[in-house]
This record gives C-alpha cells, structure tokens and sequence, in this order.
C-alpha cells in the first residue's frame, strides 16, 4: 500500500473558497491541491495516491455534471463529493446516479464535508486495492495458454475431469495436467478460490 | 399695390375723404385769403402777399406738403391777376417782379417746413400710441427716481392710474426687499448701462406682488446726458405659474417613475433570489470551513499559530464579502428619490454581475465582457442604471432559456461613444425578435414571459431616456439580439 498522503483535488472558481477549503482539508493532513478551472485540473499532473474530487456543480464554462461525465469517459475514477447551492434538485439526482459520493449543499457544516472526504478516500483506497489486485490475476491470466484457458473456464463452470476430457476431446490424465497448472499459474489453492478470482475477472460460463 | 392696399388701416373712400378735407380746406383758405385781400383795405406794395401766406401756412401744417402747394398754386396766379400791378392783367411789372417771385419762394419753404413739422408731430403721435397701447408697462423716470410717464398697460399692471403716481418715487413699486436692486439699476443706468431682461417682483397698488421681466434703458439728451431711464415690465406671472405647475408635474412624474422602477427592481431582485442565497452563502460555507480548520489548527500540538491567523483572515474577508452583497442588495431595494452623482459605469457593470453572474451561470450562460477602462465617468442615478443592467440581463438569460442548439453567451460591452457619451451593449444569443415585438418589447405590459408583468423594458427606457440616452434593440448576428443605449456625458462629470 502507498503511503503517501490522500490527495483532495478541489475545484472551485471562487479564490476565497478555495482557500477555505484549503485550510481546512489542510488541518487533517490531507494533500490538497486546488485548481479554479476543469481545465486546469485536467492539464495538472496529479499525484497518484488515494483521493478523492470536490467540485462545484456550477463551473465556468462546463456544468459540474458535464465534467463528471468527462472524467468518467477519460477512464478517471477519483470519487466526487459535489457542492452546491440549493435549487439543484435535479442535477443532485443526475449526479448521484452518475455515481458522485456526497452532495453538499452550501453553506455545508465543516465536518460534514471532512467525513465525506474520508468516506471518499476510504472508497478510492479500497478501489485502488481492487485494482492492484486484479490487475496481478489479469496479469496471470494472461499466462495461460490457450488450452488451459479452456479449462478454467470448464472447471469454474463445475465440470468433472471427465467431463471436460469430453467435451474437449482429450484424456483425462492430459486434463489433470492442465489443471494442475491453471491452479499453479494462477496462485489459487482451492477450486473455490479460482472461481472467485474467474468471477473478478468476469469470464464468460464463470456466473 | 395689393399689399400695400392690404395693410391699410382705412378704407379707400375715407382715404379719399382725407384728401378731399386736406384739398378742399387749402382751396377755401387760398380763396378766402385772394377774397380778403380783395375787400380788406391794404395798403400797395407787399401787404397783399401776408393773407395768402397765412394760407399756405395754415393749409401746409393741417394737409401736409401737397396742400401747401395746391395753396400756392391757387395764390399766385389769382395774386398776380387781381393784386400784383397792372391790375386785371396775368402780368407783373417788372419793378414788382421780385416781390412775387420772393412770394413764392417763401410759399414752397413754408409749406415744406410745415409738413415736416407735422410729419414729426404725427411720428411722436405713432410712437406715443405705440407706447399707450403696449401690452408691457412702459415707465420712464428722472434721475433722481421720479415717475415721469406712465402707460396704459402700467396702470392695468400696477392698479396705480397715471395721474396718481407721475411725480412719485419709483419705489413706491418696489418691496421692501427689492428696494436695494432698484438702487442698483438705477447706479447703472447712470453710468450709462442698459438692464435686459431681469426678472425680479414688484408690488402692486393693492400690496399683492407681481413676477416681472424689466428692461430698463437710460434716457439719453442731445448732449449725451443720462437724463432719465425708461423701464419696460412685462408681467410674467403667469408663465411663472405655469412653470411652477409644470415642475410640480415634473416632480410628481418623477416621483411616480421612480416609485415604479423600485417596484421593478425588486421585483428583479426576486428573480434573482437564488443566485443572491448562492452570493450569501458562498461566503458563508468559506467561514464555516474556516473556522473549523481554525479550531484544528490550534488543537494541533503544537498549534500553528501562524495557519489559525490565516483562517481567521480568511474569516474576516468572507464576512465583508458577505456584507458587502447585503449592501449592494439593500442599495437596489431602498426606495429613494433619483440622485444624479459622477460615476463610472464600469464600476456599475462589475457591481451587477456580483449579483447576477451566479444566475448566469445557472442558466449555463458564458458571459463576456469588454469594459473600455478610458470610459469618462458621467452622472446618473447609480442604482436607476444598475436597475437598467439588471433588467437587460434578466432578458437576455430569458431569451436564452430555450436555446439548446448552441452555447448560450451574453456580452456586456462598454465603450466611448464620441467625446460625450458612454455606448453600452448587451448582446445575447437566444431567440432574438422579429421586427414587429421590436418595437413594443419597450411598450408598458408588453410581455413574452408567461410569469412577467412587462415593465421591466419599459422601466429600462424610461430610466435611460431620463438620463438624457437612448435604448434601442435590434437582432444580432448569427443569432440573439443586441439592446444598445448611450449615455451623455456631462461637462460636470467631465471635471
């Protein structure tokens, strides 16, 4: 695990909230960095440490939502915690279905937000785990031959050995082979684990 | 001749009458005198010319030139039949020859010096009459303020009758509190200056005061003396009344346009109560967070005196954030009457978009602005114009409210138009406006909107036009419209 310090990106036009927001993501030890503009993030080079987005729903020159949606389609999954001023019922439920954490109405309680920035660093900390972890079983899955891939896929779908020398028209000594090594190329002890991780990297016949 | 038949007073036979008076009375006195000579024992030698001369005198000052002729002419050759040696005979001997010839000269002088007498006589005749039937009092004065003459008109303006007060001091026209400008006039005059055109009050017979326009002139002698003044007073009461009554209409309509354009900002102002809470609590949410960063940065161990500062600055400047929307807001609710102060009008445009920028934004509008940082501050009503800024925005993010098709974008321009007005332009790009609701988006009650009363326009002309500008609107390229109004510049504003 990384032990840098949560990064909180902030962007807000308004000078004086930035610097708010500033001190006060400061005082808990949190990396902040602020930007006035969605363009300004997006040129910025960011850290690559757990974090988390606050970001006003009401940008210059872009609807907050319309950024979250850009974000998302650029493959950045940093969790948002939006703030807003009140009357913006509708783009509250836009962008909680659009998968935003938190939607802060201003004037907001300063602890409010600084749970909502935890709870959105914990959700990234965790997705970032996920990743690592399935970034390692892509990678041994890549590993696989082509043969053994196939009987992955039969095992986790429940086959017997003489059942999948069936279906794949090989003896079931040659199968045991293969499957010896799908459970050793792909680190799993038991057939439970390796549908577990088949389930991760969702292949197809694994549901 | 037409014309100039026109302009006679007279009729043509009383004009013909005249003549026959003036003709008839040279011939009878020419007859009369040749007939007293005749009868009359005279003694011989130039006693005979004194009757016809006579004549010719009385008929010459009544008749004019002409008459005196006619009276010659009758005159001299009855004389020199009857009287003038060899009697009975058109002839004259010779050693009388210049008797006669004398006789006739003096006739035509005589007759020339009457007529010009009696042309002078009847020249001061006019200008008397002139002066009578003036609708302004003529007066004139001695030096020492004594009424020397008195008009008609004068004592229809004063009460005072002619016989009363020719003779008097002029004071006695003055009140009291005008008795020094009399003076004052009176020092001019005698250094020989002319007073135009004052306009002062004077007093009545009956004590009731009157509003005059005086002229007053100095009466100069052939020696060119100041030897008297000669007042002309023309009673002005009345434009006075109207003038007042026309003020207090002024003010009432004034009073009026301003106690409806407060109506209209407040209720733009209601149209703009989400963005100013957003104005207000954005502020408030900064000190909120900085307090509670404050809080922690002095629980820290050791606290950290230096960021706790900070937070508290922080703190201090969204306060006065905070209170300076609240001003800008109780500026545009408050109900006074329009006051004119130099200002800049950019300073007015970034003052308006504090409180609707928020709103634009809402709406998704991208604003622009060109503000010409040269513009010459002008005069007006700060709140009456950011009123006109308020309006005109609100309109154009309503005529942008539909638009999805492309970017929504609203430009405030402001720039120099010519040394003496200040140009502004508010563009959008919304659904513009065909040229008919052109001309009655201005109109009272003309409304597009489904929830306006439409004033809003109206009161933005109104505003404009009484700032001494002009409004006007017309489509903008490619799309939207563009409202257009300048204001005059004033010299005051200039220094």
């Amino acid at each position: 695990m990384s032990v840098e310090l949560p990064a909180v990106f902030v962007i807000d036009d308004d000078p004086s909230m930035r610097r708010s927001l500033d001190t006060l993501l400061r005082s808990v030890a949190l990396d902040v960095h602020l930007f006035s503009s969605p363009q300004e993030f997006k040129n910025a080079r960011r850290p690559e440490a757990p974090g988390c987005l606050v970001l006003d729903v009401r940008l210059p020159g872009m609807s907050g939502i319309t950024f979250q949606e850009e974000l998302a389609k650029a493959g950045v999954a940093l969790p948002i915690i939006f703030i807003s001023g009140h009357g913006d019922v509708p783009m509250t439920v836009r962008a909680m279905k659009a998968g935003a954490v938190e939607f802060l109405t201003k004037p907001f309680d300063d602890q409010v937000l600084l749970d909502a920035v935890f709870a959105a660093i914990e959700r990234d900390r965790g997705r970032r785990r996920d990743a690592v972890v399935l970034a390692a079983l892509q990678a041994r899955y890549r590993e696989l031959t082509e043969r053994e891939r196939q009987v992955l896929q039969l095992v986790v779908a429940g086959r017997a050995n003489k059942q999948i020398a069936a279906e794949l028209l090989l003896s079931v000594v040659t199968v045991k082979v293969h499957r010896g090594q799908v459970m050793r190329k792909m680190g799993a002890k038991s057939v439970a684990e390796l549908v577990r991780m088949a389930d991760r990297l969702i292949l197809p016949g694994s549901a | 001749m037409r014309s100039r038949k026109a302009y006679r007073a007279s009729s043509l036979p009383e004009v013909m009458r005249g003549v026959l008076r003036r003709y008839g009375l040279a011939l009878v006195l020419a007859g009369l005198a040749l007939f007293l000579d005749g009868i009359l024992p005279f003694p011989e030698g130039v006693g005979i010319y004194q009757l016809p001369i006579a004549a010719v005198v009385l008929s010459a000052w009544y008749g004019g030139r002409g008459p005196g002729w006619f009276t010659t002419l009758v005159c001299a050759p009855g004389l020199m039949y009857w009287f003038v040696p060899p009697v009975n005979s058109f002839e004259v001997l010779p050693h009388h020859e210049p008797a006669y010839f004398i006789f006739i000269a003096l006739c035509l002088l005589v007759s020339e010096f009457s007529a010009g007498r009696r042309r002078a006589e009847h020249q001061t005749g006019v200008l008397a009459a002139i002066v009578e039937s003036s609708d302004d009092a003529i007066i004139s004065k001695d030096m020492d303020g004594i009424i020397t003459t008195w008009n008609a008109s004068a004592e229809r303006m004063f009460g005072y009758a002619a016989g009363e007060v020719i003779g008097k001091p002029v004071k006695i026209l003055a009140p009291p509190d005008r008795v020094d400008e009399m003076r004052a006039i009176l020092e001019r005059i005698r250094r020989g200056e002319r007073v135009d055109h004052i306009e002062t009050v004077r007093r009545r017979k009956d004590g009731t005061l009157l509003d005059i326009s005086l002229t007053v002139s100095p009466i100069i002698d052939a020696n060119g003396a100041v030897v008297g003044a000669s007042k002309i007073a023309r009673d002005i009461s009345e434009r006075k009344r109207t003038e007042n009554a026309l003020r207090e209409t002024d003010n009432a309509l004034e009073m009026a346009r301003a106690e409806l354009a407060h109506v209209a900002r407040v209720s733009a102002l209601g149209e703009l109560t989400t963005s100013i809470a957003h104005e207000i609590a954005q502020p408030l949410g900064g000190m909120i967070a900085s307090a509670g960063a404050g809080t922690r940065w002095l629980s820290t161990e050791p606290p950290d005196i230096a960021e706790a500062r900070a937070a508290l600055a922080n703190i201090a400047a969204d306060g006065k954030r905070a209170r300076d929307v609240i001003a800008r807001i109780r500026a545009l609710t408050k109900r006074q009457t329009p006051r004119k102060e130099t200002l800049d009008f950019n300073h007015e445009v970034l003052e308006v978009l504090a409180l609707t920028e928020r709103e634009l934004r809402r709406h998704d509008i991208m604003l622009r602005t060109q503000l010409d940082s040269t513009l010459p501050h002008l005069q007006g009503d700060r709140i009456q114009l950011q009123q006109v800024l308020i309006n005109l925005i609100l309109n154009a993010i309503e005529a942008m409210s539909g638009v999805n098709d492309r970017p929504r974008e609203l430009t405030i321009v402001s720039t120099q138009d010519g040394p003496n007005a200040v140009w502004v332009e508010v563009r959008d790009s919304g659904t513009g406006l065909d040229a008919k609701s052109a001309e009655k988006v201005f109109e009272a009650f003309y409304t597009t909107k489904s929830n306006g009363i439409g004033i809003g326009l109206s009161i933005t002309r109104s505003i404009v036009e009484a700032h001494g500008g002009r409004l006007c609107v017309s489509p903008s390229e490619p799309h939207g419209a563009v409202f257009r109004f300048s204001l005059p510049v004033t010299e005051e504003a200039l220094s």
